[in-house]
């Protein structure tokens, strides 16, 4: 008998793993190849050695393995059901621990680890950027999730440490001399619901919640750093905010999914009043130009389609631009200074409004280039240097960037 | 590259079996490819480390090839050996114990000798002691010497035992390196094992090391009393569900290429006594060190003094050997001492015809595997005052609540299934071979689908063999 089922056993699961492995050559085979053979070389340095390159293809197909499988959303549904099914709260899922709100949102809880390297050497770098160059930096801090402590259910507060790291960070930063813009004042001065500020499906803040954050983040630049960058081009009052209802199932959603998660309206913001932009995007060399209105240069309404024969969007939150992209914006109505933004997923929609803003905005997530942020500034030369960054980016694990 | 991983389970898994059994009949072939792959396994971790091993390979071949050729004239072959062994515990020192040294040289006679800071080769200390076994097995008579240099690589490189063993002596596989049958029922029953352990690992050994990393990392003043101890007690099974998986991974892998490894671990927690828990636990390391180190220091019959001194010399080598840490070494003369006194008063015989000689063992051995989860001694020690209520700390609180809740029910079925629950109970309910079978393929079906859901959404998955 137990031979028998060892058999069908041996059967069943030699026949999944090659159905899995077949399936995926097939569907993903050329983005595995391109990993390998292309891309890899994002993360080289100039001097490599051949054990570099071969660290680095090593560490493509590794997170190619990870990302890119068949049945990778399945199994994400089918373990989150499991770990519905015996009980949990708190699911594991990616690594993350993610909880569901008590207004219904999910957000993945931080651990309390101190992150004080990467925060200290922006600061060093801050002040060698005022030192040499004699130019000014802002931070503008992008909260993650929980704006209001009851939020999190009080049991679970104890394990979260999102708001004493912000303190610290905020604290640390303002302390170093450094513009510093914190979204939860933001969030008060804007008088908004926790609904308002947080997505229900996704990690992400809402595009509203970033459009007051860069409101603060100019008046606060003009107040410290004496910048006189258009504060009124960001009031709400002045944005048309159109809303998609019930269109994206964000990241967490995704994770979990939509039976345990519900999806997220979105709310596309743009200026009610007349807006002449001159864009220009660069992502892996690819180059897109365009010139006319915020609506129709900076906002990229591909971003709202719906993920294949789903009837939701995952990309909805990407609408004010692909976090990886470098962007470069001119707006000759706007005050006559030079931004430059280094942003993370977060920091996106609030470099998208910053361009109302002022003359020039370029902004660049460092994950993508192979320059370095010396680099990055001696070419752009701007007026003001702007970190908007959500905690993430100054924890110690590097991100890994999707191709 | 681990077994629980995308990257071993869809990729590298399904090319080698294809590979391996569409050359199977020639052995030349067989074995090459299986060389290769196991080579591309162990670089996938770190490429350069490739040269390190293979280099070991060689000179352990050369040497092996060296005692076979002056067999008959025994000094030169004794000299051969010995130099052999100085070759690798030195390489062994080189990259595991350097850092070790000069940080405590410079601490001691305050100097500051500059630390070279090598990378510590992934399952060196594993790959090492496969390498001695060899060659003193040759020395010994115990295993024919591999003319081909293919032969010796495929023993000691082989993949399922590389980097987390079990420490495949060279007597158990000589043989089947050569001569050897794949079966169909063999590959089943080896792919079953592979299933048990995978799921033990990805579900029982992961889930349970969120508790004890989260624990941990805590600040003492946020956990309880209860906590502590139950994130010291899931450390135990963590380790256990870990080693112990990795082993069924390996062992079931071995029977899928035709090779038989021997068992490693032999239900420890129904231990009644510490020197029972070594008896059942990682036994291809123990029997290692008794057959490599303690019998040649002159084993059990001679004079107590040295009894006691060749004790202490093994156990101090197996806590060195689990890491270049003063909390290893203090672990390892911890079992040192408590296998003393239980042989010298007669303890341990007592404790395993009593029922509380389990609570006795596994109080001890919990309690002294705290040592290498924490960081120092120092941390150590202030882990043990909070455990025994000498801290200040409450005895339950809310993050303790929530731990239970969390992670409760890993933690009882990571118990139950620690002991031989499943046939205790098919025997008392004298259920029939056939259901009982039925429910196991069901049984373990289900959970290896959970296990794979865990690995393929990314879920914790620490690998804790870096420091062995």
């Amino acid at each position: 008998m137990r031979k028998w089922m060892n058999r069908i056993l041996a059967m069943l699961f030699l026949l999944f793993i090659a159905v899995m492995f077949l399936v995926t050559m097939v569907k993903e085979g050329e983005l595995y190849a391109y990993g390998f053979f292309k891309s890899y070389k994002s993360k080289l340095t100039e001097d490599a050695t051949l054990f570099d390159d071969l660290r680095a293809r090593i560490s493509k197909l590794e997170y190619n393995t990870r990302e890119r499988l068949f049945l990778k959303d399945e199994m994400r549904l089918l373990n989150a059901r499991f770990q519905k099914l015996i009980g949990k709260d708190v699911y594991d899922v990616g690594g993350k621990d993610t909880i569901r709100l008590t207004n219904g949102a999910f957000y993945d809880m931080f651990t309390q680890e101190s992150t004080d390297e990467k925060m200290l050497e922006l600061i060093d770098f801050s002040k060698k950027l005022k030192a040499d160059k004699n130019i000014d930096t802002a931070f503008v801090y992008c909260h993650c999730g929980v704006y209001e402590e009851n939020l999190l259910p009080e049991k679970y507060r104890v394990m979260d440490g999102n708001n004493a790291f912000a303190d610290r960070v905020t604290e640390t930063m303002a302390a170093s001399g450094i513009s510093v813009t914190d979204s939860r004042d933001a969030y008060v001065r804007a008088n908004l619901a926790p609904d308002q500020a947080i997505m229900y499906s996704d990690i992400h803040w809402t595009h509203r919640m970033a459009l007051e954050t860069a409101y603060d983040a100019v008046i606060n630049m003009n107040k410290d750093l004496g910048l006189n960058l258009d504060e009124t081009a960001l009031l709400y009052d002045r944005f048309t905010d159109e809303v998609h209802e019930k269109l994206l199932l964000g990241e967490i959603g995704v994770r979990l999914g939509e039976n345990i998660v519900p999806k997220d309206d979105v709310h596309v913001l743009y200026p009610n009043y007349e807006t002449d932009l001159i864009y220009k995007s660069e992502k892996d060399g690819v180059i897109t130009e365009r010139a006319g209105a915020f609506e129709e240069t900076v906002v990229e309404r591909d971003k709202l389609s719906l993920d294949g024969e789903n009837d939701y969007s995952i990309t909805a939150y990407y609408v004010y631009g692909d976090y990886l992209a470098t962007l470069q914006v001119v707006n000759e109505n706007a005050p006559d200074k030079r931004v430059l933004v280094f942003k993370d997923s977060y920091g996106t929609p609030v470099s998208a409004f910053l361009t109302l803003a002022a003359r020039e905005v370029v902004s660049v997530d460092l994950r993508s280039t192979t320059l370095s942020i010396e680099e990055v500034v001696n070419q752009v030369n701007p007026d003001v240097v702007v970190f908007a960054y959500s905690q993430q980016m100054l924890r110690k694990f590097d991100y890994e960037i999707a191709e | 590259m681990v077994f629980s991983s995308n990257a071993f389970l869809f990729f590298f898994l399904p090319i080698v079996l294809g590979v391996y059994y569409i050359f199977r009949k020639n052995r030349t072939a067989a074995n090459s490819i299986l060389t290769i792959f196991s080579l591309l396994f162990y670089a996938w971790g770190e490429p350069s480390f490739v040269f390190v091993m293979l280099l070991s390979i060689f000179i352990n071949w050369i040497f092996a090839l060296g005692i076979d050729h002056y067999r008959a004239r025994t000094r030169a072959a004794k000299a051969i050996l010995f130099a052999s062994c100085v070759m690798n515990i030195g390489l062994l020192g080189v990259f595991k114990y350097t850092s070790f040294i000069v940080t405590n040289v410079n601490k001691a006679f305050s100097v500051s000798i500059p630390d070279p800071g090598l990378a510590l080769p992934i399952g060196i200390s594993f790959f090492t002691f496969q390498a001695m076994s060899y060659v003193i097995d040759v020395y010994r008579g115990k295993g024919e010497v591999q003319k081909n240099f293919m032969g010796v690589c495929l023993y000691i490189s082989f993949f399922p035992q590389l980097i987390a063993g079990p420490i495949v002596r060279y007597q158990t596989i000589a043989d089947e390196i050569k001569n050897r049958r794949e079966t169909l029922d063999d590959f089943c029953t080896g792919l079953r094992r592979f299933l048990v352990g995978f799921a033990k690992k990805a579900i029982l050994a992961n889930n349970l090391a969120l508790v004890v990393d989260k624990v941990f990392a805590y600040p003492q003043s946020e956990i309880s009393v209860a906590l502590m101890w139950y994130a010291a007690i899931a450390y135990l099974i963590q380790v256990y569900y870990d080693f112990s998986g990795y082993s069924d991974m390996a062992i079931g892998l071995g029977r899928m290429f035709g090779f038989h490894f021997l068992e490693n671990f032999n239900y420890p927690f129904l231990s009644k006594s510490v020197a029972e828990f070594w008896r059942r636990w990682h036994i291809s390391l123990t029997t290692w060190f008794r057959d490599y180190v303690f019998f040649p220091l002159g084993g059990s019959r001679v004079k107590t003094g040295r009894l006691i001194f060749n004790m202490f010399v093994v156990w101090s080598l197996t806590g060195l050997w689990h890491g270049a840490e003063w909390t290893y070494l203090v672990w390892g003369v911890g079992f040192f001492l408590v296998q003393v006194i239980e042989r010298l008063t007669g303890v341990g015989k007592h404790m395993e015809k009593k029922w509380y000689g389990h609570i006795y063992a596994m109080f001890f051995v919990v309690v002294v595997t705290v040592l290498i989860r924490s960081e120092s001694i120092g941390h150590a020690l202030n882990y043990y005052k909070a455990m025994f209520f000498l801290g200040g700390l409450p005895v339950w609180n809310t993050l303790t609540g929530i731990f239970a809740h969390e992670y409760g029910l890993f933690f009882a079925v990571s118990i139950i299934v620690s002991l031989p629950v499943g046939p205790w109970i098919e025997k008392k309910l004298h259920i029939p071979e056939p259901v009982s079978e039925i429910v196991r393929f069901l049984g373990l079906a289900a959970v290896t689908v959970v296990a794979v859901s865990y690995v393929i959404v990314g879920s914790y998955n620490p690998f804790i063999y870096f420091n062995f």
